[in-house]
């Protein structure tokens, strides 16, 4: 139903579902999951069964040790913020006072 | 070691192959790995993945892998881990990581204690596998949290890709019955940032430019950053030139978190190691006592534990896919589940509504070569 409030899924009950791909159990835990994915699903099958399959250069990654990481470009616009203490609220202003065993340079510079 | 009629747990397949025959090897189960890259150009089993195979072999004693003519499927009935002195070959198409990495999980239950030289690449730019310092200064200072304590590696020789040349010794003297249970609820304040930038057959500039750019970055989280440089020269420096970082965070109470690279072709040293930096900052704001590469081995070494509940505070970023199938793969084998929640009562701060504590009841394993004594 459109405009009605998001289920919220527990995790312990999902993970373990073995009919849920663990994907989805992000997606669902997350609220990233609506029904309508469900349709464009099958509609996207339905494309990629007339399209060339492509192959997977980054089979390997399903056996990988190191994380996945955004872009340098993006990894680099989040911690100028970080550090110039602009950012968001709750996400970067706070970063150093949160992981550093430092007080805050920009509260810091502030107090001086 | 597997009973003769037990029916096999079956995998569908190559994802976290290693972590699957390792946890068996653990369990002591059989498992059947079938759809192993079934719908690809180049179905089956990889040269590496048969080498791990290999190398599962030598380090247990009745071991029995049946593989099938495609390769698409592969039936594994775990021995005894015996451990010992072993000499293994890894191919050129992943790094020494590759392999060591999940003999990390076994070598505390081995019978004899692990002595294991590797050959290979110690480090590659092409795939996304530990590396060396990696192991050495992000996994086994875990396993110290868990009773383990007397294991190191050694880097004999460094060997950069394409050609590789390298060898380690991975060592581990402390043989325990089972892993201590785990408590890890406090979050993670970082005091000091370490690394080491290495160089092989390359100016030995190298290390310094990545050291100054790694440092540029890292300079306003205002704690000690000191990486130091590795030159490799001579017989010891492999066969082929190359260069990398790996950094480690560090906590007051021996927490670390870290992130490395490898330089590539065409590679600036300073690219690597702004990008190495922004990646160690970028794991400490998604991590909270382990990073995401260590949490494997701490739920596993959790769901070996005493049959005590066991229980760690991980960051809601780190609740991901990965760790969804590895929790399925811990349940199929051992048959543990976990379980997450908010934190609730024992946030300790506002910055805990990021937080989640899992916990685990161990599954009260005992070594099957202590069983065997």
């Amino acid at each position: 139903l459109k405009g009605s409030v998001k289920k919220r899924w527990n995790i312990n009950k999902l993970m373990y579902l073995p009919n849920i791909e663990p994907s989805d159990v992000i997606k669902r835990w997350k609220g990233l999951y609506n029904d309508e994915d469900i349709e464009h699903e099958e509609e996207d099958e339905d494309d990629e069964f007339f399209k060339k399959k492509e192959l997977k250069n980054s089979e390997e990654d399903l056996d990988h040790f190191i994380p996945f990481y955004n872009s340098l470009d993006d990894l680099k616009a989040k911690f100028s913020n970080v550090f110039e203490g602009n950012g968001e609220k709750g996400e970067s202003s706070d970063f150093l006072s949160k992981f550093m065993t430092t007080p805050n340079v920009s509260k810091k510079n502030d107090n001086s | 070691m597997p009973s003769v009629n037990e029916k096999p747990l079956v995998f569908e397949g190559h994802r976290n192959l290693r972590k699957r025959l390792v946890l068996a090897t653990l369990a002591g189960k059989t498992v059947k790995i079938v759809k192993i890259r079934s719908n690809h150009i180049d179905p089956g089993l990889k040269d590496y993945e048969v080498s791990f195979l290999r190398l599962l072999e030598a380090v247990t004693n009745g071991t029995q892998i049946e593989i099938s003519y495609t390769g698409t499927s592969v039936i594994y009935k775990p021995g005894i881990i015996i451990g010992g002195e072993v000499t293994h070959q890894c191919p050129n198409t992943k790094p020494i990581g590759y392999f060591l990495e999940p003999l990390v999980y076994l070598a505390p239950f081995s019978k004899k204690k692990f002595s294991i030289i590797l050959r290979g690449l110690t480090a590659s730019d092409r795939t996304s596998d530990a590396g060396i310092e990696a192991i050495k200064w992000g996994m086994l200072p875990l396993m110290e949290k868990f009773g383990v304590r007397e294991c190191a590696v050694h880097i004999l020789k460094r060997g950069s890709p394409p050609l590789g040349g390298g060898e380690v010794h991975f060592f581990c003297n402390s043989l325990i019955t089972s892993p201590l249970t785990f408590h890890a609820l406090e979050s993670t304040k970082i005091s000091a940032i370490r690394g080491v930038a290495y160089c092989t057959r390359v100016s030995p500039s190298t290390a310094n430019r990545i050291i100054d750019s790694a440092r540029k970055v890292l300079r306003p989280t205002n704690v000690e950053v000191n990486i130091t440089a590795d030159v490799w020269r001579g017989d010891n420096s492999g066969k082929s030139p190359g260069f990398g970082v790996t950094l480690v965070a560090e906590s007051k109470k021996g927490w670390r978190i870290f992130s490395e690279g490898v330089g590539s072709s065409g590679t600036l040293p300073e690219d690597l190691g702004e990008r190495v930096a922004y990646e160690l900052l970028e794991e400490l704001s998604k991590s909270c006592v382990v990073g995401r590469n260590q949490l494997p081995l701490c739920l596993a070494f959790m769901a070996l534990g005493k049959e005590d509940v066991g229980r760690l505070k991980i960051h809601k970023e780190q609740v991901d896919e990965n760790l969804i199938w590895f929790l399925r793969d811990l349940k199929d084998i051992f048959g543990v589940e976990a379980f997450i929640r908010d934190m609730g009562v024992e946030a300790v701060d506002s910055s805990d509504v990021n937080h989640m504590m899992l916990s685990m009841k161990g599954v009260g394993f005992t070594s099957a070569a202590k069983k065997a004594v």
